[in-house]
């Protein structure tokens, strides 16, 4: 992903400051710029994030939406160790829409993809950097000193005739224009990036006094409850809301998006109401669809729609390489090659299932539109809330709570529509709309289910030469109405197809294709996305490779990546974790090892895993990690996501699964759709490897691995090789 | 309208008596720490303690809780006390938390747990807390739990 500076907004600094109230004397500064260094006198692409107080409290506004993943500790982190501030007197505030705190990344905000590290952090340290000159120049002024002779070290200026703190020089530096290029830190020197102590959210989260979204309140609040259609297109007459009206509590009613709303001075007088509503569907897109249907439209793609194309991308370089396969070489590879290997694979639909069910609170009055909530997308909830209230941008304002979890889900703004909807009927007030976990799992944007059909040719030693391999099921970019990624125009949805086969692996002929499949399921972001079905297909196919060459499974994948250091160096520590120790694959005998990895733009992760499999019973009796992140701001909070991660996708490589039957998901709550607990899982290790001082994605680098990894094990024991997940349709856990 | 003890003090619930206890804190005492999760007591998020037992409170009418003494996260550690519950320091310092939001209701789980068990072993550990972390934190919650039980002990 490249730096970009398009995203950057000329701002007035005196408007900045007027917006927010800030009083003179603070230090106010925006992401330093070309911009700024031209015109001396405009803050730059973020605005006004940070501030120092007369009595040296700083304050950051981190842009980035904290979900669990930790960004917030590793924005101020980033902040804080140019600025050489007091860390422990930096207080973060949650974020609010605003161009200004656009990711440079996706010139947009919004929390998603792994990216606000690796968007923000260039930005973010020139933010720190500047800071820290301005506050330097004014001590060596004050002091009759040179800027060289001064050093800074936790918020004091130290060197001169006297020391100086930040609170001391806040207010003049705060007048000086922003250098435009300040220098910064030998990334050797860092001490608060890659340091271990605890995040700052931890306190908040452990006394219960953190907000998240459904802790929105305010005097004279109602609570909408929801009655919901199978389908957010789905057309439908209600009956008993004349009834519903007239329930103790209840204030209003209105028409949301798929359904209605039940306005209550209470959830329970709401939720109460909202059960005594019917809803008589009488067009719903997915009337009738059962797991039949989706199995049988996935059929059809594969016999019926044209494929089309996805490049082979090679995410082991800077910036990453595109390469387009040659179709007839490939097929001729396969059509001459003296051995072929052929394997299906399937994997269901996916509900999120946040802990913090979806909820959100909007108000709208004389002054115009406020929304308040769990948001990955504030941006687009900006604009959408423009766009239903007919109110211009600047009269929506938009307030990020913490997300009690997100995975993608919060990424979606149905639930935001739905809260304006709520709201509209009763102005003036502020109205938090709550869905119940049922609604959570019937309304999901679920991770589309997807089938693989994939072929491979081996040489006569066993060395593949050719892999095809097409994908059909939904398309998450249709179902939104996104564009392609730039330069990805005319190809498959990436969403579906991307590294369906690895890039890295080096095998001479490699084909993706997609068959894309028009199911009208709601389905959205999943954490990992692609990778989240791709990871199994790709790396369950290359241990199958494996096994039909009789070779080890960690050498036969070894020998495709010589030109890929990083990623040897995760499969190998993972395997040296685990112990393990080459041999004919599938040898196990009730006790398998497997191995997997999964990769993206200077971000790789091996896990390898072993089980014990005896008849149809599956334990996993340990997991090993290693990953290579670059540079880790915040090694521990790093380390959580690797080993969270990997039990999020042993969830789902276990038991996730959404079933369909008569037009709606079955899953009502968390006993249709089981949880691990504390008892499922199993130990895990996590290693970090340091690989380079520029930062990489981490919050969807293990989960897609997993299952894979666990397969592969399953396999190696001399289990079923396992191509449709769950595990639990297969084996008994 | 129902009166029940709350962290030591007689609160008034102007709610219907059919309201899950999980609501009339929520929303009448404003005790936002005590979570929803999923209103069919399977997921833990809204773990209080009643009379020193965890319970899930969105399972508890409001008219069952009589005389019951409900204590919520906001007063695990009571205000004289000065300092964080020695589950809620473990958790800290072990650095549980991801997304943050079961981890009262897990807390609340825990520190019940260890009031009756000062040191249970780990197998009991996975078996007793049936709180569900979709962050997937669990491997740090037995480290946490673990290193609670030892303060415990070193204060006693």
């Amino acid at each position: 992903m490249t730096e970009s500076t398009a995203s950057l907004v000329n701002l007035s600094r005196r408007g900045v400051l007027a917006a927010l109230g800030i009083s003179a004397g603070g230090l106010l500064l925006g992401g330093p710029s070309a911009l700024l260094a031209a015109t001396g006198d405009n803050p730059a692409s973020f605005g006004p994030m940070l501030s120092i107080a007369a009595d040296g409290a700083i304050t950051l506004v981190v842009p980035s939406s904290e979900m669990g993943q930790g960004t917030q500790e590793a924005l101020a982190r980033i902040v804080a160790e140019e600025l050489d501030c007091d860390f422990t007197k930096l207080t973060v505030l949650l974020p609010w829409a605003d161009p200004a705190f656009s990711n440079p990344a996706a010139r947009r905000q919004l929390t998603a993809n792994s990216m606000s590290v690796t968007g923000y952090y260039t930005t973010l340290r020139k933010l720190g950097a500047g800071a820290r000159a301005m506050l330097v120049q004014v001590a060596a002024t004050r002091l009759g000193v040179a800027v060289e002779s001064l050093s800074v070290n936790a918020g004091q200026i130290t060197g001169g005739p006297k020391p100086l703190s930040f609170a001391d020089v806040a207010a003049d530096a705060a007048r000086l224009p922003v250098p435009a290029n300040p220098s910064l830190k030998d990334p050797a020197k860092f001490t608060v990036i890659g340091g271990k102590t605890p995040r700052k959210d931890l306190h908040a989260k452990v006394t219960g006094t953190a907000t998240f979204g459904i802790d929105v309140a305010e005097p004279d609040m109602l609570i909408a409850a929801l009655v919901l259609a199978p389908h957010p297109e789905a057309t439908f007459t209600a009956t008993g809301l004349h009834e519903a009206r007239k329930l103790p509590g209840v204030v209003a009613t209105a028409s949301v998006k798929g359904g209605v709303a039940i306005l209550a001075d209470r959830f329970w007088c709401a939720h109460k109401a909202a059960q005594t509503v019917t809803l008589d569907v009488t067009a719903s897109p997915i009337a009738g669809l059962s797991d039949e249907t989706l199995r049988a439209g996935m059929q059809a793609a594969f016999d019926t729609v044209e494929p089309a194309p996805f490049p082979n991308l090679e995410l082991g370089v800077f910036p990453p390489k595109l390469d387009r396969a040659a179709k007839p070489k490939v097929l001729e590879a396969l059509a001459t090659a003296p051995r072929k290997v052929e394997a299906t694979y399937e994997v269901p639909h996916l509900a999120h299932a946040t802990m913090e069910p979806i909820c959100c609170a909007a108000r709208v009055d004389g002054t115009g539109l406020l929304i308040r909530g769990p948001l990955q997308d504030p941006s687009l909830s900006r604009e959408l809330g423009a766009k239903l209230t007919g109110l211009p941008l600047e009269k929506v304002r938009v307030e990020v709570t913490f997300l009690g979890g997100g995975f993608g889900r919060k990424w979606g703004t149905d639930f935001v529509a739905i809260a304006i909807q709520a709201a509209q009927a009763a102005p003036g007030r502020l109205v938090k709309t709550v869905w119940t976990r049922e609604q959570d799992f019937a309304m999901d944007q679920f991770r589309p289910a997807f089938a693989v059909r994939s072929v491979a040719a081996l040489d006569k030693d066993g060395r593949p030469t050719a892999i095809h391999s097409r994908i059909a099921g939904e398309s998450i970019s249709a179902y939104h109405n996104k564009a392609p990624f730039p330069g990805f125009e005319g190809m498959a949805d990436a969403n579906a197809a991307a590294q369906l086969v690895y890039g890295a692996y080096a095998v001479p002929q490699k084909l993706i294709e997609y068959h894309k499949t028009d199911l009208t399921v709601p389905v959205g972001f999943w954490r990992s996305v692609t990778m989240s079905q791709n990871a199994f297909f790709a790396e369950s196919f290359i241990d199958e490779l494996a096994f039909a060459a009789g070779q080890d499974q960690l050498a036969f994948r070894l020998a495709m990546l010589e030109s890929q250091p990083r990623i040897r160096a995760v499969l190998e520590k993972a395997a040296a974790m685990i112990g393990w120790k080459a041999r004919k694959p599938g040898t196990g005998k009730g006790k398998g090892r497997g191995i997997a990895f999964s990769y993206a733009e200077n971000s790789f992760c091996a896990i390898a895993c072993e089980v014990t499999v005896k008849g149809k019973a599956l334990k996993i009796d340990r997991i090993a990690s290693a990953f290579d992140c670059g540079l880790a701001i915040d090694p521990v909070s790093t380390e959580g996501q690797i080993s969270g991660g990997i039990v999020f996708g042993l969830q789902a490589a276990l038991w996730g699964e959404v079933h369909f039957a008569d037009g709606r998901p079955t899953a009502e709550n968390f006993g249709d759709y089981r949880m691990p607990l504390l008892a499922d899982v199993p130990p895990i290790d996590v290693a970090l490897i340091p690989g380079g001082t520029r930062p990489g994605p981490v919050g969807e680098a293990s989960t897609p691995v997993f299952a894979p990894a666990l397969c592969n094990a399953i396999a190696d024991a001399g289990g079923p090789r396992i191509r449709a997940l769950p595990i639990a349709r297969t084996l008994d856990i | 309208m129902p009166v029940i003890t709350v962290n030591g003090q007689q609160r008034d619930c102007p709610a219907d008596p059919d309201t899950p206890l999980l609501w009339a804190l929520r929303e009448e005492l404003g005790l936002t720490g005590t979570k929803f999760g999923c209103g069919v007591g399977a997921c833990g998020a809204c773990t209080v303690h009643v009379d020193g037992e965890a319970v899930r409170s969105c399972q508890l009418p409001l008219s069952d809780v009589g005389a019951g003494k409900v204590t919520t996260i906001e007063a695990l550690s009571p205000a004289e006390a000065q300092a964080l519950h020695p589950v809620q320091q473990a958790w800290i310092e072990a650095q549980v938390p991801q997304c943050g939001y079961c981890q009262p209701g897990m807390i609340m789980a825990v520190s019940a747990l260890l009031a009756r068990d000062p040191d249970p072993s780990e197998a009991t550990i996975r078996e007793q807390i049936t709180n569900i972390c979709r962050c997937g934190t669990y491997p740090r919650i037995v480290a946490a739990v673990r290193q609670a039980a030892a303060a415990n002990r070193k204060a006693s």
